[in-house]
């Protein structure tokens, strides 16, 4: 058992990252992301390439943005769950969080390329249309409406004085009971009269747009208040400010805490992070619906956030712990970080293996017994052909051999194995993240299920977004001390024993 | 901070800065720790325990009356109907089972994640979830009728060569709930053991020391025996882990895996696994609440506590009202006509309408109070909110069950669903035993876990005093 550490062997300000000592690695990323990215945007300016090239930005693009926004969730949770011993590794989370706003740049296409979202996400393109036809025949039927709805009324008229002639003749030889019976019906009459000749059952250009729009596409009138352009943007801009606030926010405590070592901070950051939580919840959920769960809009599950949340946390520990090592390899936070962090950090993996498991399980587990035609599609495209394959690689891989090898303590508490297991993780997860968004690009480009070629797209998105975002990551850890060096739990995290 | 003297009224005042709070106030000994808790089983038991005791027992006596009368009568004097063939018989079922979760997940999944502050309250959070399955397996046994055919539920041969339907739900049930009661007991008696020793070693020879000396196992405290004792929680602890996601998960499947409207819905494990946690907690709560103030254990079971354990229900039962939201969300973006009909007959137009707002008030809104302070340290709001949870959870399986079963497809298929004087009287029996077994639990067995509170201690820290030297 080693001796009982305390901060004030700790260098006062803490230790920072020198950008210098991997100004190498710096330039080559930034090199390789550029010319990549300069790629991508050649393809994306060829008209037949582009909805292909979409598929591949947005495969690339969620993979990113679900590590950066495991970063966001273990910051709050440190904070809200008032946590000890993550003190030591906080800085990391919060850098991972920090690319959230980056982010925004590399969604941009989507934001600004019409053909881009539009290839991604069908139903925007059939809305239009089914607007647009529904206008047209709105304007080419409302003289022919009309004059069936007066003609209807004319009818009614003449049935209603017939109806209503009867009743009063029937009334004056009628007994009380029978009265009130007659009043009764005539009452109903009047009231059936009146609603169809009132001018708001007149026909208008927007009653007949609005039910040629349900005859149409019943499905995406309905969703009309959710998917529609305007409140589409709306929510796209809102993911990433409130993403980037919550992120800043906290991270600006942290450092600010860093200057003046004050405790208020830290209890502030724990209040603020308890109410950030429920916020988080919604724009993750409300993010991967939009993103991906939309790219088929017939489709729905309610377990789709919880998903995609349990495999962001996930591979963004699986980062954090390669981050970490990766530091220490040269030669940081030596003093700060010991294998008992690594053995938290693994058995908290280990924990969100099973929760992903559990939570992949039940949500295609409920929809293969019920075999509902509404639902099974997702699973239909995944479950055929050679997708059935990267299907069952994910319950092996994604599930079982990592369950195995991080349930011993050897590979948690071993930086050297736990980063082994960590980039298995993150394979799986660009597996996981490949198979969400890669299956729906065949049936939606028509061109049959193999877009020829299209797999160099896919590792050309990735390689640019995922270069110039370690690029900045990298430059990131230098501005900071690379742990919050006076934060009063530091003592406790140091020490931490598990 | 930790070797000071922290009063109870110092501790109500909060958490002084980021300094972490003792989880046994006053610093009190050892010895006066193993003094209170054995005290609780071997002095008198005050008045107010009798005066708790024979009304229970007169309503453990209404439950046995309840069920001799269903099967020596018919289950015709239950109220259920066709459609509404579940009734508040599986409604009971699925609310005693949710309430059975709290106890083994305070002793195994907090154990594992290092939480020490379950140690004051895990011993009788278990004692809870025993008695809570228990009064659960009561409903199906019955409700299958025949009960005395009830073993076929389970895989043995029988006279007519019948074999289960492996493809139900139900029968999973049969096997995770039996799964779930057998390891708890397991582990509840497994952390009784060496408090029987302590109990069985200040007994004068007689009866009360040879009964408690059987079920301690020979324990002598020796080095050898913690060792293994404690590889052995921590193995079973590992065990029950999954246990306490699998029951509520295979409980949700009852529902999920049928194509009924409103049943159907990929996020029922989860939810329901958070909904039992909810509503367990309140549980404890309730119980704990009161047994620290009759037999004086405020200086172990803390406001600390308290704090944490409405912090767990704010929590679950904020994961209860995102599952709410999500299932009406998906009800409408999917454009499914009968799933969103089977919400709005929920919520607009049924006739159970009121059970909906009264369970969204309850599990929803009501715990949102415990994001203030105050609210988690003033006991009274704490106890108002538990029983309105206690309630919700009921709501919510009534809301599921009922409202959905009595509005199905077809209109000419509908039906309307009440409850006879024989299944409320029922009901209420189960809370009588319920309550009556926690009681017998107080007077015989030490409702802390008297070692391992100890291990809580400062003063248990290889490391105290290390600074002064």
């Amino acid at each position: 058992m080693s001796a009982h550490k305390s901060v004030k062997d700790l260098p006062e300000d803490g230790e920072k990252f020198d950008i210098k000592k991997v100004s190498k690695l710096l330039g080559m990323l930034f090199s390789v992301g550029i010319l990549t990215t300069i790629a991508c945007a050649v393809i994306f300016l060829n008209q037949e390439w582009r909805a292909t090239m979409a598929y591949s930005w947005l495969f690339a693009f969620i993979f990113f943005f679900t590590l950066a926004l495991g970063g966001l969730f273990w910051t709050l949770l440190h904070n809200a769950t008032n946590s000890g011993w993550g003190v030591a590794v906080r800085r990391l989370m919060e850098n991972l969080g920090l690319m959230l706003p980056w982010l925004f740049v590399f969604a941009l296409p989507f934001v600004v390329i019409p053909d881009v979202r539009g290839a991604l996400w069908e139903w925007m393109g059939e809305r239009r249309e089914m607007i647009s036809e529904a206008e047209d025949y709105a304007a080419s039927h409302l003289e022919t409406e009309t004059a069936e709805w007066e003609e209807k009324v004319r009818e009614a008229r003449a049935r209603f004085s017939e109806v209503r002639s009867g009743i009063e003749s029937g009334m004056a030889k009628a007994t009380p009971g029978e009265k009130a019976f007659l009043q009764e019906k005539l009452d109903a009459e009047t009231a059936a009269f009146d609603a169809l000749k009132s001018e708001d059952a007149a026909p208008t250009v927007e009653s007949i747009k609005a039910h040629h729009m349900k005859e149409s596409n019943v499905l995406l009138y309905n969703k009309g208040g959710f998917l529609n352009m305007g409140f589409w943007f709306f929510r796209f801009i809102a993911y990433f400010v409130i993403l980037t606030l919550l992120i800043r926010f906290l991270r600006g405590l942290s450092v600010r805490q860093d200057a003046d070592g004050d405790e208020k901070r830290t209890m502030l950051a724990r209040r603020m992070s308890c109410g950030f939580l429920p916020l988080f919840a919604v724009v993750t959920t409300f993010a991967v619906i939009d993103w991906l769960m939309c790219l088929d809009y017939t489709w729905f599950s309610t377990m789709w956030g919880v998903y995609l949340f349990a495999g962001s946390a996930l591979s963004s520990m699986a980062v954090l712990v390669l981050v970490l090592t990766y530091l220490r390899n040269l030669g940081y936070l030596r003093d700060v970080v010991t294998e008992e962090h690594y053995h938290i950090m693994g058995k908290l993996m280990h924990a969100f293996v099973i929760f992903w498991a559990y939570i992949s399980f039940s949500q295609y587990f409920l929809i293969w017994y019920a075999n509902i035609t509404e639902e099974t599609r997702f699973f239909l495209m995944r479950n055929t052909g050679h997708w059935n394959t990267v299907s069952i690689l994910l319950v092996v891989c994604h599930f079982f051999i990592p369950f195995l090898a991080l349930l011993q303590k050897r590979v948690k508490t071993t930086p050297r194995l736990l980063c082994a297991v960590s980039l298995w993780m993150i394979a799986m997860h660009i597996i996981d993240m490949y198979w969400i968004v890669i299956p729906e690009r065949g049936p939606s480009l028509g061109a049959g299920v193999v877009v020829p070629g299209a797999i160099f797209f896919d590792v050309l998105a990735f390689t640019a977004v995922g270069a110039l975002l370690a690029y900045i990551f990298l430059r990131s850890l230098g501005k900071d001390s690379l742990y919050p060096c006076r934060d009063p739990r530091l003592e406790e995290s140091i020490n931490l024993m598990n | 901070m930790p070797n000071g003297t922290t009063t109870a009224d110092e501790a109500m005042k909060g958490p002084q800065g980021v300094a972490r709070e003792p989880l046994v106030l006053n610093n009190r000994s050892m010895n006066w720790i193993t003094e209170r808790i054995c005290g609780v089983v071997e002095n008198r038991q005050p008045l107010l325990w009798w005066v708790l005791f024979l009304p229970s027992l007169a309503l453990a006596g209404l439950l046995a009356f309840c069920l001799v009368y269903l099967v020596s009568t018919g289950v015709g004097v239950w109220g259920n109907n066709q459609p509404v063939a579940w009734g508040w018989a599986i409604t009971n079922f699925v609310f005693w089972i949710g309430i059975g979760h709290a106890g083994t997940l305070i002793s195994a999944i907090l154990f594992l994640m290092r939480q020490r502050w379950r140690t004051s309250i895990n011993r009788a959070a278990e004692a809870m979830t025993l008695f809570a399955v228990m009064c659960a397996g009561i409903f199906p046994v019955f409700h299958v009728g025949r009960f005395w055919m009830a073993w076929f539920l389970a895989p043995i041969p029988n006279a007519n060569a019948i074999w289960q339907n492996f493809k139900s739900p139900l029968l999973w049930d049969v096997f995770a709930v039996s799964t779930y009661f057998i390891v708890s007991v397991i582990f509840w008696y497994l952390g009784l053991v060496p408090d029987l020793a302590t109990i069985r070693d200040r007994c004068k020879p007689g009866i009360k020391k040879l009964l408690y000396g059987m079920f301690a196992l020979g324990w002598r405290g020796g080095n050898r025996h913690w060792r293994h004792y404690e590889m052995g929680y921590l193995l079973l602890a590992a065990l029950s882990t999954p246990l306490v996601l699998s029951v509520h998960s295979v409980v949700s499947f009852d529902f999920a895996t049928s194509v009924v409207p409103g049943w159907h819905t990929t996020i029922f494990p989860p939810y329901f696994v958070a909904g039992a946690i909810f509503g367990g907690f309140a549980m404890v709560l309730t119980l704990m609440i009161p047994a620290r103030a009759i037999y004086g254990l405020q200086d172990l079971i803390t406001h600390k506590h308290v704090d944490n354990m409405a912090k767990i229900i704010l929590l679950t039962g904020s994961i209860v009202g995102y599952a709410y939201i999500m299932e009406l969300f998906i009800a409408w973006y999917g454009g499914n006509k009968f799933e969103s009909d089977a919400f709005h007959m929920r919520i607009l137009s049924g006739p159970y309408t009121t059970y909906y707002y009264c369970m969204f008030f309850c599990n929803v809104i009501s715990p949102q109070i415990f994001w203030f302070r105050w609210a988690r340290h003033n006991l009274w709001v704490v106890m108002a909110v538990c029983m309105c949870v206690n309630a919700g959870m009921w709501f919510e399986r009534f809301v599921i069950i009922v409202t959905t079963l009595a509005r199905d497809f077809v209109p000419g298929a509908w039906g309307f669903y009440k409850a006879t004087w024989v299944e409320k009287s029922t009901f209420l029996g189960t809370f009588g035993f319920f309550l009556m077994c926690f009681l017998l639990f107080l007077r015989f067995l030490p409702v802390i876990a008297v070692g391992e509170v100890k291990g809580v201690l400062p003063e248990s820290n290889p490391h105290h005093g290390d600074d002064e030297h």
